[in-house]
């Protein structure tokens, strides 16, 4: 990100005008993401039929299935990619790492065990999204539990290492929730089997409570901006970042819980999707820069922007059957991220 | 020269696990003066500098930063009275050199999310202070190490604190760029504003620039006072266990192992 060219007195609020652009540049484009979600499917709509019905007026069989079927599925899914891509770079920042992703802490690994327990017991959906939300909290209190010395480590000396013992501390959560799926899925019946795996992919079918999601989005994004400033900091090292004021236990702590609560709502929401956390973030660093206060929000509203679009896909590809939209991300993701790689060495200019 | 001392150690005593790194410590950095750290491996340098920058609890005495004990201090209200460079500073991402130094300002801006004009202005004009105002739009990975660790240091002039404590700031650089970090730290405290206190492993720099020393040694006592009296013979090499000698020629005096 060059500015030579502007006089240094207006630079800083070149910065902040740099910011503002570039995070109304990907609300556009999220709107449009929404737009064509809704205008596309089984049954194509014109963009005139989509604002009709949007606007309110009465659209008849067009309005019904544009917000009935389509508004919610693909609110859900633009919060639930907002999430993933906001909790996949704060763990980034968290671990110092570019390839950290919201999964790291296992959070979507306890989330996993306790839908699969409830689908094999034939659960309807309320109780579903209810262990998986049991998953999760076990999955984070077990981190807080057994990284706590980490994060609450005072002094910074004491803190040296903790983000790597971190990333280990969830590393072993999901190889444990792995192996407590692979015994579900072993063990479970046949009837019980494709629904097991749909949830393990991750996919939208319109019955997912959007609302809640979209409300966790917004919070979390809000907590995520009272500590990016100090993030920017903390990324130079815990010392320095110590000693320039930055209450480094107390912010780690914060990233964890925003992160962690962020993976939850979107696990139990629609599954675990990958790639969303992981790519979006890296993809956006080389564009916006690695600002944290701009890096955040710009994240959501990609990642957001990125899921509507795979979730469009994911239902048009083979209509009128539905892919799982986590086979679709995973398909794009790994190509994508291979590019990235490639592209500037390994994650540095 | 008995100004107030802009940060005091008494009695201090340091300790890594089970072992006694060092015990009853005294010392007091006044502005103006130059104070290099030496010592053998193990023997405290970074704990040390770490507990005189209020990051770590020694395991017993005071520390006073500004004639306040220092965990009275608040994180912000310490960082504008001393300003600390760690070993190995790194970014974790790609980082222009402008934001390096910018990071020197955070203690500076209190609520405010976004830098300032003044910030800005402050940032660049520390980056020339080092010689790096053409590289402030550089990624820092793609500078060479000696120029890394220059924009380290200007964000410790953007910070612009009365102390500056240094860890190992000559590390794996090159005898010019050493030069470089020591005169522009030299210049800081000559101006009478500065105090610095810095960890190296050349005694003969030490020699040239300190107007004070530390050193540590693992089974002795820590020596401390003004450079002429600690950067000797007999303390070098009791502290470093191998016997060395000082030459001195044409008024500049090295140190050497025997």
């Amino acid at each position: 990100m060059v500015f030579a060219g502007n006089p240094p007195s207006d630079e800083a609020g070149a910065a902040r005008r740099r910011a503002l652009l570039a995070l109304l540049a990907l609300g556009a484009l999220a709107l449009g993401a929404l737009l064509l979600a809704l205008a596309s499917g089984t049954q194509g709509f014109s963009p005139a039929q989509v604002w009709t019905a949007v606007a309110g007026g009465d659209g008849g069989f067009a309005a019904e299935v544009i917000l009935r079927l389509r508004l919610p599925r693909a609110l859900a899914a633009f919060a639930v990619g907002g999430l993933l891509a906001l909790a996949g770079a704060l763990m980034q920042v968290l671990l110092r790492n570019p390839l950290a992703d919201p999964y790291v802490l296992g959070v979507s690994g306890g989330a996993s065990v306790g839908a699969l327990l409830a689908l094999w017991a034939g659960a309807g959906m309320a109780l579903l999204a209810g262990a998986a939300w049991a998953g999760a909290g076990v999955a984070v209190a077990l981190l807080f539990l057994l990284a706590r010395r980490d994060l609450a480590a005072r002094q910074a000396s004491e803190a040296l290492g903790a983000p790597s013992r971190l990333l280990l501390v969830g590393v072993m959560l999901a190889a444990g929730s792995s192996a407590l799926i692979t015994l579900i899925l072993a063990a479970a019946p046949d009837a019980a089997l494709r629904g097991m795996l749909f949830w393990l992919i991750g996919e939208f079918t319109g019955a997912e409570p959007w609302l809640p999601a979209l409300v966790a989005l917004g919070v979390a994004l809000l907590a995520a901006r009272l500590i990016a400033r100090e993030l920017n900091v903390l990324l130079a090292g815990d010392a320095l970042a110590q000693s320039l004021g930055v209450r480094v236990a107390r912010t780690r702590t914060l990233v964890c819980v925003i992160a962690s609560a962020a993976t939850a709502f979107a696990v139990t929401t629609a599954g675990s999707i990958g790639f969303v956390g992981l790519v979006v973030p890296h993809a956006l660093r080389r564009v916006v820069g690695n600002d944290q206060r701009l890096l955040l929000p710009a994240s959501a509203l990609a990642g957001g922007t990125l899921l509507v679009l795979a979730d469009t896909l994911a239902r048009s590809l083979l209509a009128p059957q539905q892919l799982p939209v986590g086979a679709i991300t995973a398909l794009v993701g790994v190509p994508a991220f291979m590019l990235l790689l490639h592209a500037n060495g390994g994650g540095r200019k | 020269m008995s100004a107030a001392p802009l940060l005091r150690a008494d009695g201090l005593a340091l300790r890594a696990g089970e072992r006694m790194l060092l015990r009853d410590l005294d010392i007091a950095i006044r502005p103006g003066e130059l104070w290099c750290l030496l010592g053998p491996n193990g023997s405290g340098k970074t704990t040390l500098l770490h507990a005189l920058a209020g990051l770590a609890e020694p395991a017993a005495g005071r520390v006073e930063l500004a004639g306040r004990a220092i965990a009275a201090w608040t994180g912000a209200e310490a960082a504008l009275r001393r300003g600390f460079l760690p070993q190995h500073p790194g970014y974790g991402f790609s980082i222009r050199a402008l934001d390096v130094a910018l990071l020197g300002r955070y203690p500076h801006r209190g609520g405010r999310q976004w830098e300032n004009a003044e910030d800005l202005r402050i940032a660049r004009d520390a980056l020339a202070r080092v010689d790096l105002a053409a590289a402030a739009e550089r990624d820092v990975a793609t500078l060479s190490g000696g120029e890394r660790q220059r924009a380290a240091l200007a964000a410790l002039f953007a910070q612009d604190p009365p102390l500056y404590l240094l860890d190992e700031p000559l590390a794996h650089l090159d005898l010019r760029h050493q030069l470089t970090i020591m005169e522009l730290l030299a210049a800081n405290a000559q101006g009478q504003r500065h105090g610095v206190l810095l960890s190296l492993h050349d005694a003969t720099l030490a020699a040239r620039y300190a107007t004070h020393a530390l050193v540590l040694a693992h089974d002795a006592a820590p020596r401390a006072g003004a450079a002429a009296e600690v950067l000797t013979e007999s303390v070098l090499s009791e502290a470093f266990g191998h016997r060395v000698r000082r030459i001195s020629a044409d008024g500049a005096v090295a140190f050497i192992p025997e």
